[in-house]
């Protein structure tokens, strides 16, 4: 399967701060979801996907090439949302408009149109009027714009409200119908993630936990309930998380490795990267 | 490149406004004390004003990590900045051109001085575009500050040490007309010397 996305150990150092051997690959086609704690590294793994900053070591290919060589190509194929959207203040969504179909060789007005309307967005007001969702939504609208292959969306459904959401989510499921295209976003609300992605990268502390399609992750993961002399009976081995009640306590085990007798509950997404950050402290 | 300067042009539309009404002013008093060599000055002024305003509307929405994204190499943003100068500078001459006619008297000299500030302008722009993409605006400007400033300075302590006739004036009056055609060549150099420090300054950027 030919991949949207290749990371194999990259680094990238800072004061305090270190990615550290990031390795995964992302199958066209696919939505992947990229959680971790704030400063987990993020935005940092996405800027050097897109060559903003300087990777220390390792290999990197977005849609089969180095964002560090000749990009420009994969770029007119990229839709990319940042968490602070970067417009140009001055300018009006029909200013912007004009400008980028000069940048975009496949630019789509027609489409561009479409979404200012569908977003209800002015278009001869000056962006730096908006407010922060209304920004995020023309970001959205830029990016989907000029016919992307690969969605790279950093935060960016965060500022937005459940039905702008909903409509985010809806369109991402039409958008990788398209075998061709991919969308790799990372946010906060994993409840979002859960529900689109094939598939969660969790980043902790600049290191990747895991990076596993979302039944895999339900297969091997599950909740347990039970009090403190039931829990001795467990092997420690498959216990990747805990919480303690006054009675009882609540734990993150790996149910396929589990063969007791004892109930085990689902696991959602954000009790698998709750439990698994705190443990990994 | 044409998308980015549109992007420029959109963004300076309101100080531009703000700049032909000061212009207008400026020529009134021209008009007004019979001395237009001030105007010309003033022009080439506002042509490293508006680019320099153009990289600090830039710098505060993001813009340059944001068109990184979008099919645009770093060169070609730099690109960008330089050719806003040099179209900026190139407007200002021809407004000058066509004002100073307009403005009642004026004589060979005045060519000379519109020559003159037009040169100083594309120096000025040479070391202060490395400058901006390093330090950012905020910081370049209080350096090109220092840069005007400490010549100046220096020249007017040296003034004071010296007794009788300015020496400097002597010194432009005996200056050989024949190595003239250097000054050119030199401003040329400076340009793209500093467009070249400017790129590689630029691609060692994180945004």
């Amino acid at each position: 399967m030919e991949q949207a996305i290749v990371l194999k150990n990259i680094c990238k150092k800072y004061e305090g701060f270190a990615l550290q051997n990031i390795s995964f690959s992302q199958p066209k086609g696919t939505i992947m979801g990229f959680i971790g704690e704030n400063g987990a590294g993020k935005t940092t793994t996405i800027k050097l996907m897109l060559n903003l900053i300087h990777r220390d070591q390792g290999e990197l290919l977005i849609l089969g090439r180095d964002p560090r060589g000749d990009f420009n190509e994969v770029k007119e194929a990229l839709g990319v949302v940042m968490d602070e959207v970067g417009f140009p203040e001055n300018l009006t969504a029909t200013n912007l408009n004009s400008m980028l179909k000069q940048i975009y060789r496949s630019w789509d007005e027609t489409i561009f149109d479409n979404y200012l309307l569908k977003f209800r967005l002015p278009g001869q007001k000056l962006i730096k009027t908006f407010s922060k969702g209304m920004k995020m939504k023309l970001s959205l609208a830029v990016a989907l714009s000029h016919h992307a292959k690969l969605l790279i969306l950093d935060e960016a459904t965060s500022g937005l409200d459940p039905i702008v959401r909903e409509e985010i989510i809806d369109f991402l499921l039409d958008f990788i119908q398209d075998e061709e295209n991919s969308v790799f976003m990372s946010s906060h609300i994993v409840s979002d993630l859960e529900k689109v992605c094939d598939h969660i990268a969790f980043i902790h502390r600049g290191k990747l936990v895991f990076c596993e399609s979302k039944e895999t992750l339900r297969e091997q993961y599950g909740i347990l309930r039970c009090d403190s002399g039931q829990l001795c009976e467990i092997p420690p081995e498959i216990i990747c998380g805990q919480r303690h009640y006054n009675m009882g306590s609540e734990t993150l085990i790996r149910k396929d490795r589990y063969h007791g007798d004892l109930r085990v509950d689902p696991a959602s997404l954000e009790e698998i990267m709750i439990f698994t950050a705190k443990e990994s402290k | 490149m044409k998308g980015l300067l549109i992007k420029d042009l959109y963004n300076l539309k309101q100080q531009a406004k703000f700049l032909l009404v000061l212009v207008a002013f400026y020529a009134f008093l021209g008009v007004q004390n019979n001395d237009i060599s001030f105007l010309s000055g003033m022009l080439s002024m506002l042509a490293i004003l508006l680019p320099i305003t153009a990289i600090s509307y830039d710098e505060r929405s993001k813009w340059d990590r944001f068109a990184l994204t979008m099919p645009v190499s770093r060169e070609t943003l730099v690109q960008s900045k330089y050719l806003l100068s040099l179209l900026t500078l190139v407007f200002s001459l021809i407004v000058t051109l066509i004002l100073l006619p307009l403005l009642g008297e004026h004589v060979l000299e005045d060519y000379w001085g519109i020559l003159a500030s037009t040169g100083a302008a594309l120096l000025m722009i040479s070391i202060l575009m490395p400058l901006i993409f390093h330090f950012g605006v905020e910081k370049a400007r209080y350096l090109m500050l220092i840069l005007v400033l400490v010549p100046i300075l220096l020249l007017f302590l040296l003034r004071s040490l010296v007794k009788g006739p300015f020496p400097e004036l002597a010194f432009i009056q005996n200056l050989d007309t024949n190595w003239l055609w250097l000054i050119p060549v030199f401003l040329i150099l400076a340009l793209w010397l500093s467009y070249k420090t400017s790129i590689q300054i630029y691609h060692r950027k994180e945004f």
